[in-house]
């Protein structure tokens, strides 16, 4: 009889544990959204300032990607963690952006969604210099002269891309 | 034990400096949160100027880039004159043509919603009789920028493609002279584009003359 209470003892706490543990782990599989605000205005702008943050992250990841691939020795197993490096910020700044892209269609002003329009172009076409480096690696004719003015290309295409978000911040509904 | 207490102090005098850097931060964040009003308005035409301005800038960053193409078929080798020109004219039409596409891109995408932000140049219009003809003229006016833009977006894509794997060719040695029929293909291509853009630029024009026209009225 112990045996048994025992038993269903250690069956509630397993499904007590499966029940409550995995939600505090599997919110968030890629990046946070930002903080909710009290207002639209404060989610914009929380919204904003982790878009920044992110590609802050990401300009951090395509200097080191820049500085790393001018190294003579640089070989295949540093492209692809590079890449995986510099592509995954990428996808996690379009989350951001996304975020922003989405509260920022809430204000429901047409120069918003026209500049949210501009900036998504904006990356779409950036992300080409990624479908550029898959091409050539796959038909076995990347180098690595092509690897780093692809890399420096790119970090100066998201420099140009953060002036329009700043130069856009207005135009999204961001009041600082 | 003197070196704890030292510990224990330093730990102190950080925890000093932190609260007092948070309360500073707290101080400048909500005066930056107690700011309110509305993002300031855009000068009316302003999208269309800078359309035309991004438009203006891409056309002359492709020319330069045929331009320099066709100065490869004298000599493509690493560090010759004509490589270096093309190398920089290519890198500016990477950086340059983001925005024009992008713009054009947008247009495409947001179809008549885009329009909704020229409309809003309109609104010190909208009690006169015209209003309804400028709104109608100046659709009519958006449209045909629309519609040019689908052809830069068309011809822009291919044309970077192609021109990123003969730039890429270009880095190897072996084969790294270009042929002359490789660059008169890209260089058609490129004015394909150029055609396009002029067609985008003749459109925009048109737009601001009829929207200068109508604040006249």
């Amino acid at each position: 009889m112990q045996c048994v209470i025992n038993r269903t003892r250690s069956v509630a706490l397993v499904v007590w544990g499966l029940l409550f543990i995995p939600h505090a782990w599997t919110q968030y599989p890629g990046v946070a959204p930002p903080l909710a605000g009290s207002t639209l205005g404060a989610n914009v702008r929380n919204a904003a300032v982790a878009t920044q943050n992110q590609l802050a992250a990401l300009r951090n990841v395509t200097d080191n990607w820049c500085r790393r691939a001018a190294a003579a020795n640089y070989g295949d197993a540093d492209l692809r963690l590079d890449y995986d490096n510099v592509l995954s910020q990428f996808q996690n700044l379009r989350t951001q952006f996304n975020y922003l892209g989405q509260l920022a269609l809430q204000l429901g002003r047409p120069r918003a969604d026209n500049a949210v329009a501009e900036l998504d172009a904006g990356l779409n076409i950036i992300a080409e210099l990624f479908a550029f480096l898959q091409e050539q690696y796959a038909a076995g004719t990347l180098d690595r002269a092509t690897v780093l003015r692809t890399a420096r290309l790119f970090q100066k295409a998201m420099r140009e891309w953060e002036k329009e978000l700043r130069k856009n911040t207005s135009r999204l509904g961001i009041v600082w | 034990m003197a070196v704890s207490r030292l510990s224990v102090k330093g730990l102190l005098t950080s925890m000093r400096c932190f609260i007092g850097y948070l309360f500073v931060l707290t101080v400048i964040g909500s005066g930056c949160a107690g700011r309110s009003g509305t993002a300031s308005m855009p000068k009316p035409g302003r999208g269309i100027a800078e359309y035309r301005e991004v438009t203006r800038q891409a056309h002359r960053a492709v020319a330069d880039a045929v331009d320099s193409l066709e100065g490869l078929k004298t000599s493509a080798a690493q560090g010759s004159p004509q490589f270096v020109r093309f190398d920089r004219s290519f890198n500016e039409l990477e950086l340059t043509s983001i925005k024009a596409r992008a713009r054009a891109e947008a247009i495409i995408a947001r179809g008549q919603n885009y329009f909704d932000e020229w409309k809003e140049q309109l609104a010190g219009a909208t009690n006169r009789p015209a209003a309804q003809t400028n709104y109608n003229r100046l659709y009519d006016q958006f449209l045909n920028v629309r519609q040019r833009s689908g052809e830069v977006r068309d011809e822009f894509r291919p044309f970077m493609a192609r021109l990123r794997q003969f730039r890429a060719r270009l880095d190897r040695p072996p084969s790294g002279e270009s042929t002359a029929s490789e660059i008169d293909a890209l260089a058609t291509n490129g004015k394909r584009v150029l055609k396009a853009l002029d067609s985008v630029s003749a459109a925009l024009n048109e737009a601001e003359a009829q929207l200068h026209a109508m604040r006249n009225q």
